[in-house]
């Protein structure tokens, strides 16, 4: 293993959530669960979803992603579940509605980065399978037809996992703004039929160069509905920023071997020191008072 | 808090602050010379024969207090490090900047908070960019009739607004909802701004009652309405 390699896979090791994190997201999604029970019973199948199924975790970014899926035989619009679940969260949490979820904004403590949300997405399964209908709040569409168990085995089976977790530190850490589906479909995408996703370095270099070269025109399917169209999603201007950003990493690491390099890609730089004490001028802050 | 560097650096440049056994507190007499350059809007710590780059009014005080660290679950919803002052020193007021919660200082608007929070907490910039400017202005006020030196933010719901109005990036969007939300009492009038499907006009009363135009009455904040507004459009979120 080459110096770059073990650092890629040293800087995996360390965004593995610690046990106290994993504890406290199986304490809320517990606690949100048992909420939604006490108003629905037993009839909504309530599990996991989004990175902690695919296993694309990362320690400076995670949240909890909960699917809550009613019967099909739910006689109720996709709408009026979806304000039935909005209505009940809100009797106990600060609650956002998003395009087909309902964020919780307020169920955190220490063990959590900034910025933690729980994100309840509610749907009803279509009869005899396992597809669900989400209600849509914004867009064209006011219902969208997805899979979530297809979405999990698309990401999780593709062998791009480690690289994945790579490429999402590195857009945290630059303040690259792009949905993490997205990012996985894309890097699968891209590293079909590769032989060296193993490979850390190869393939991240791989990732960024196609950021770089192909984010803007490529088309994303949903693996579960190639109707939505995923890459739609993404602003022009959103695109074009993450393009900017992927020239630049890829400036930086295109040609090197040299591990201080790769350091900058994700903004890893050495302890400042404290041992001098020389201020420079700088614009105060106003004060202001809660 | 605190890490072993720092201990170090305290020990060299701000001697009489003691830090407490679990380093969550530092407490003693803050000594500083600073100057502020109104024309160049700069200010500057004077110390150890520090050069004086930028000219300005130069002050000299010393204060007792105290910082504590905050807990996740402090009431005043603050995440930096508290600033308090022994009694007698200042009066302990909003309109010095004391919040009443706690009597703990105001020294940034909510943005510049997270904006600090980013860089990752550092004791010598903490003191240097935040603690000695907040006490250089108090001194300020005290010896110029009134005045703030480089201006203040309004309280509360007046000074997030005035706070989003200066940034220009969209990501303080949520933070800013939740301060707005928190203070309460203005935000169901804030909200209908918000809400509205056209620009807020400046000849509308302002939110704080006070029965002037908005654009009159607080310019800053019905910037920062309209800029708000636009960017909860832009990215769809409801409110």
């Amino acid at each position: 293993m080459n110096n770059i390699e073990k650092y890629l896979q040293e800087l995996l090791n360390s965004q593995d959530l610690t046990t106290d994190q994993e504890n406290t997201l199986q304490a809320h999604k517990k606690e949100v669960t048992d909420f939604l029970r006490v108003e629905f019973g037993n009839d909504p199948v309530i599990r996991y979803a989004g990175s902690h199924e695919k296993g694309t975790m990362i320690q400076d970014n995670f949240d909890l992603d909960i699917v809550c899926y009613f019967p099909s035989s739910d006689s109720r619009s996709l709408k009026d579940i979806r304000e039935d679940v909005a209505n009940h969260l809100r009797t106990k949490y600060a609650t956002q509605s998003k395009a087909s979820a309902e964020r919780i904004m307020n169920l955190k403590d220490d063990k959590t980065p900034q910025g933690y949300h729980i994100d309840v997405v509610p749907g009803r399964f279509i009869e005899n399978t396992k597809d669900v209908f989400l209600h849509v709040a914004y867009g064209d569409k006011e219902r969208m037809q997805t899979n979530l168990k297809t979405h999990i085995d698309h990401i999780a089976n593709s062998g791009c996992v480690p690289v994945i977790r790579l490429v999402k530190i590195w857009s945290n850490r630059n303040n690259v703004n792009i949905k993490t589906f997205v990012l996985e479909l894309f890097i699968v995408k891209i590293l079909n039929g590769s032989q060296n996703k193993d490979n850390l370095k190869t393939s991240f270099v791989k990732i960024i160069e196609a950021l770089k070269d192909r984010f803007e025109s490529i088309q994303l399917d949903d693996p579960a509905n190639t109707n939505n169209i995923v890459s739609r999603l993404v602003s022009t201007s959103d695109k074009a920023m993450v393009v900017q950003a992927a020239k630049d990493a890829f400036a930086k690491i295109e040609n090197t071997d040299r591990v201080d390099e790769w350091k900058k890609v994700f903004c890893e730089q050495p302890e400042k020191s404290y041992l001098s004490n020389n201020p420079q001028p700088f614009i105060p802050s106003r004060p202001w008072c809660i | 808090m605190l890490t072993d560097s720092e201990i170090d650096w305290l020990k060299t440049h701000y001697s009489t602050l003691k830090p407490n056994n679990d380093r969550t507190e530092l407490k003693g007499v803050i000594s500083f010379t600073g100057t502020y350059n109104s024309d160049l809007n700069n200010f500057i710590v004077l110390s150890d024969g520090n050069e004086n780059k930028i000219g300005g009014i130069v002050l000299q005080g010393s204060y007792k207090i105290a910082i504590k660290e905050r807990k996740k679950d402090d009431p005043t919803g603050l995440k930096l490090p508290g600033l308090y002052l022994e009694e007698g020193q200042i009066v302990f007021s909003p309109e010095r900047h004391f919040n009443v919660i706690d009597k703990s200082a105001c020294f940034c608007g909510p943005i510049e908070e997270e904006l600090y929070l980013e860089e990752g907490f550092q004791i010598q910039t903490f003191l240097q960019n935040l603690i000695i400017p907040f006490l250089y202005e108090q001194l300020y006020y005290d010896t110029y009739d009134k005045r703030w030196p480089w201006g203040e933010y309004g309280h509360g719901t007046t000074g997030v607004l005035e706070s989003y109005f200066k940034t220009v990036d969209l990501r303080f969007i949520e933070s800013s909802l939740y301060r707005l939300k928190r203070d309460g009492k203005l935000w169901p009038y804030v909200r209908r701004m918000l809400l509205s499907k056209e620009y807020v006009k400046g000849h509308i009363n302002c939110f704080c009652e006070s029965g002037d135009f908005i654009r009159r009455c607080h310019p800053e904040a019905w910037k920062g309405i309209n800029k708000l507004r636009k960017d909860i459009l832009e990215l769809a979120i409801v409110i």
